[in-house]
């Protein structure tokens, strides 16, 4: 299952900072994680990807070097800066409340109607 | 701390302007070449590598940032295919590359230096505003170009119809016409002679000396031209008569829209005839446009019998000298009658010329003329004085006449510029640089598709009609308060709304002002006036002296001797409102006098030169007039709106009109005259 547009656009952003948030990662490495750890819902492709983490980059939430990797080419590792955590931060309790709506008028499963 | 430096100092490169431009600069020039040498190096499957260099090619970056991308995609293809992705599944992987590279694009110049995003973000407001200015401009070019002018009122009509009461045999003007062509053949003739003989003079060396011509009527009789005036004027002598006669009738009556007709000469052109201008000449006989053709005849004619009068003088002809100048004043009379200013001022002119000829030849000759001849001129002079005032209304004509013809009509009295409005401007012989911009109406400096393009703007920086209509009549208004009030309030005129638009419309591009174009110089024109009433007022005491001295063999001690019998009114002073002009005798001699600016009798000393600004006819007779003391710009009213009867701070001394104290001016040389 993949997530509409629009809602791609909110978490999308978000997702790519919590999976940086714990090491610096290339632009493969996110692609693959992006899509096992949420069993393809937020999969997204390289046309995608790239042009989001450049975006993340020019607002100073995550900074880029190239680095040797373990099979010797060089691949650009992004990593979160300060100010990409307490984007971050942010950005996971808005998330977290609207969880909480969502489950309040039960949309999320589990939550009362 | 060098680090810290370090990364400062890296910060500035990265973010210069200079840097920037180098960068974009780059681009022009093989922009892919290092990203396509990375995709060379990086030997990637033909399916991936397709995809990525269109990709690329379509992001339009600068190079080092193709190369960035190039880098990293490379980088993330290679990590797919040793992680045994398919390569064909690969490629696939990296989508459209034309919206790939769009949302890359996107991206990338996010994270250009700040100077770029700056110069990006003045690009694009510099389009917007260029948008904005050029959908309006459009806006106001629809506006300009579908306005047109109504013309709802005939107001030649108007004018001509102050005749319709007249008979034909009772209006001067064929007379007029006819005299005044032929006197401007025969000056013609004269002038060309004595250009040729001043030439020959000229040429062999002599003093060079004016022509006659330029000097006509004050030509001396020692002049080397004199004689060709004396025989031309004596020659002219039937059509002298046949003006003497016609000065006599109620009316000139030339009716609107005449024309004279020119020839050119060697050096000059001159009149040869008079008559109706065609209807397409004139804007279908705008009333600005027509000729006042009768008026300069009417001037010339006038010095021309001022001349006979000299020479009838000279043969003890008085009678004749008398009628001369009875018939220069029924000119004058004529003049004044005419509902234009321009006649006032002709008519004027015509007057004070006559009554100073007239004083002159008294204070040299004095019982030249006999009673009877004195209490013609009188009654003739009273005549002219007493006509009313000027008739402002009729100019308002000529301006409402240009507003119909230039002005769009909303039939609410308002209006706006149109194309016509350009078109009279064209035609209008007045200076431009004083009204408007001359760049818009100087054909040899402006091309005429850039004047064309820019003229609708002005209805954007113009007065509407209705603000031209208030602007005229505000300025009558005050011209006729202060022909109401007196000359203390000329400086109202002086500080007019109409000087202030004419300072407006020579500071702003494109700004006309039909109001600041036509309307004539009214402070000048009032200060005029009251000269005029002064000398005038001053002239009538001079007769009513000289008809005392003819009757009694001596002067009176005041002039309240003169009055009532031959002075019914002892005229005012104007600077010292409420009391007559002041008079002097000393035995045989008298002067009459106006306090002058200051207010105060200084008992008619002769003023030093250098406190007067203005001086008329200096070399002629003592009838001066320094400059009313608002040129200086201060005010001259007190508390309270009234106006100051004198300025203590004005020139010392007093106006002197009349001056028989002097020597005859034949007997004392011009050049030397103090005043």
């Amino acid at each position: 299952m993949k997530l509409e547009k629009e809602l791609m656009r909110g978490a999308g952003p978000t997702a790519v900072l919590k999976l940086l948030s714990k090491r610096a990662m290339y632009g493969y490495e996110l692609v693959e994680a992006l899509s096992d750890r949420t069993d393809g819902v937020l999969a997204m492709g390289q046309s995608t990807l790239y042009p989001m983490l450049y975006n993340l980059e020019s607002k100073g939430l995550i900074e880029a070097d190239w680095r040797d990797g373990e099979n010797g080419r060089q691949r650009k590792y992004y990593a979160l800066t300060g100010k990409g955590k307490g984007k971050l931060k942010a950005d996971e309790q808005a998330w977290n409340k609207l969880a909480q709506a969502l489950g309040d008028i039960g949309v999320l499963k589990g939550a009362p109607a | 701390m060098s680090n810290s430096i370090t990364n400062a100092w890296g910060w500035s490169v990265t973010h210069s302007p200079l840097l920037a431009i180098w960068r974009a600069a780059r681009g022009f020039i093989r922009p892919n070449r290092e990203a396509f040498s990375l995709l060379d190096r990086a030997s990637l499957p033909e399916s991936i590598d397709e995809v990525i260099r269109r990709t690329i090619t379509r992001t339009k970056l600068w190079r080092d940032e193709r190369e960035q991308i190039a880098r990293e995609l490379i980088a993330h293809a290679q990590d797919a295919l040793d992680a045994g992705q398919d390569a064909s599944r690969v490629g696939e992987s990296f989508g459209d590359p034309k919206k790939v590279a769009k949302l890359l694009r996107r991206s990338m110049k996010r994270k250009r230096p700040l100077s770029w995003q700056l110069y990006r973000f003045s690009k694009r407001t510099a389009g917007v505003v260029f948008l904005v200015v050029l959908v309006s401009y459009i806006g106001v070019v629809v506006r300009f170009y579908v306005g047109s002018p109504q013309i709802q009122v005939d107001y030649g009509a108007i004018l001509d119809s102050r005749n319709d009461g007249y008979r034909e045999d009772q209006k001067s003007w064929s007379t007029i016409v006819e005299c005044g062509v032929e006197w401007s053949r025969i000056e013609h003739e004269l002038a060309e002679a004595q250009s040729a003989r001043a030439m020959g003079e000229f040429e062999r060396g002599e003093e060079p000396q004016d022509i006659g011509a330029a000097i006509f009527p004050f030509i001396a009789p020692d002049h080397r031209d004199y004689i060709d005036f004396e025989h031309a004027v004596r020659t002219f002598a039937p059509n002298l008569k046949k003006l003497r006669g016609a000065s006599d009738l109620p009316v000139i009556g030339l009716p609107v829209g005449y024309e004279s007709v020119r020839e050119q000469g060697d050096d000059r052109s001159y009149t040869t005839g008079i008559v109706p201008a065609g209807p397409d000449e004139y804007q279908d006989r705008s009333l600005i446009d027509i000729q006042l053709v009768h008026l300069g005849s009417m001037r010339r004619l006038s010095q021309v019998l001022m001349f006979d009068a000299r020479l009838a003088i000279r043969d003890e002809d008085t009678e004749l000298a008398c009628e001369n100048y009875i018939a220069a004043l029924g000119l004058a009379r004529q003049a004044r009658n005419e509902p234009y200013l321009i006649s006032d001022l002709v008519g004027i002119a015509i007057h004070k010329m006559v009554a100073l000829e007239i004083a002159k030849q008294l204070r040299d000759q004095p019982g030249l003329f006999d009673a009877d001849q004195l209490v013609r001129f009188a009654h003739t002079h009273a005549r002219l004085t007493s006509m009313p005032g000027v008739e402002l209304e009729y100019e308002r004509m000529f301006f409402e006449d240009t507003l119909q013809r230039t002005f769009s009509d909303n039939g609410r009295g308002n209006g706006r510029m149109t194309p016509e409005a350009f078109e009279h401007f064209g035609l209008m012989s007045a200076p431009f640089e004083d009204f408007g911009p001359a760049s818009m109406t100087d054909t040899a400096l402006v091309d005429p598709r850039v004047r064309a393009a820019a003229m609708p703007l002005s209805i954007v920086f113009s007065n509407t009609r209705a603000e031209e209509r208030a602007l005229y009549d505000s300025v009558l208004q005050e011209c006729q308060l202060v022909l109401d009030h007196g000359v203390q309030w000329i400086s109202v005129l002086r500080e007019s709304a109409l000087n202030a638009e004419k300072a407006r419309a020579q500071e702003t591009p494109m700004r006309f002002s039909f109001a600041a174009l036509l309307m004539p110089a009214m402070d000048r024109f009032v200060l005029n006036w009251f000269e005029y009433q002064h000398a005038m007022g001053s002239f009538s005491v001079m007769i009513a002296l000289e008809a005392y001295r003819d009757e009694h063999g001596h002067l009176p001690a005041s002039l309240e001797e003169l009055h009532p019998s031959s002075l019914p009114e002892i005229p005012q002073d104007l600077m010292d409102p409420g009391h007559a002009l002041k008079y002097r005798v000393d035995g045989d001699r008298y002067v009459i006098y106006s306090v002058g600016s200051d207010g105060d009798d200084d008992h008619a000393p002769r003023i030093p030169s250098d406190q007067y600004e203005r001086i008329r006819n200096a070399q002629r007779f003592e009838l001066r007039y320094p400059q009313a003391r608002s040129m200086t710009n201060e005010p001259i009213f007190e508390a309270g709106g009234h106006p100051k009867l004198a300025d203590p701070q004005g020139p010392d001394g007093d106006w002197i009109l009349i001056d028989t104290r002097l020597e005859p001016a034949n007997k004392q040389d011009p050049e030397s005259d103090p005043t």
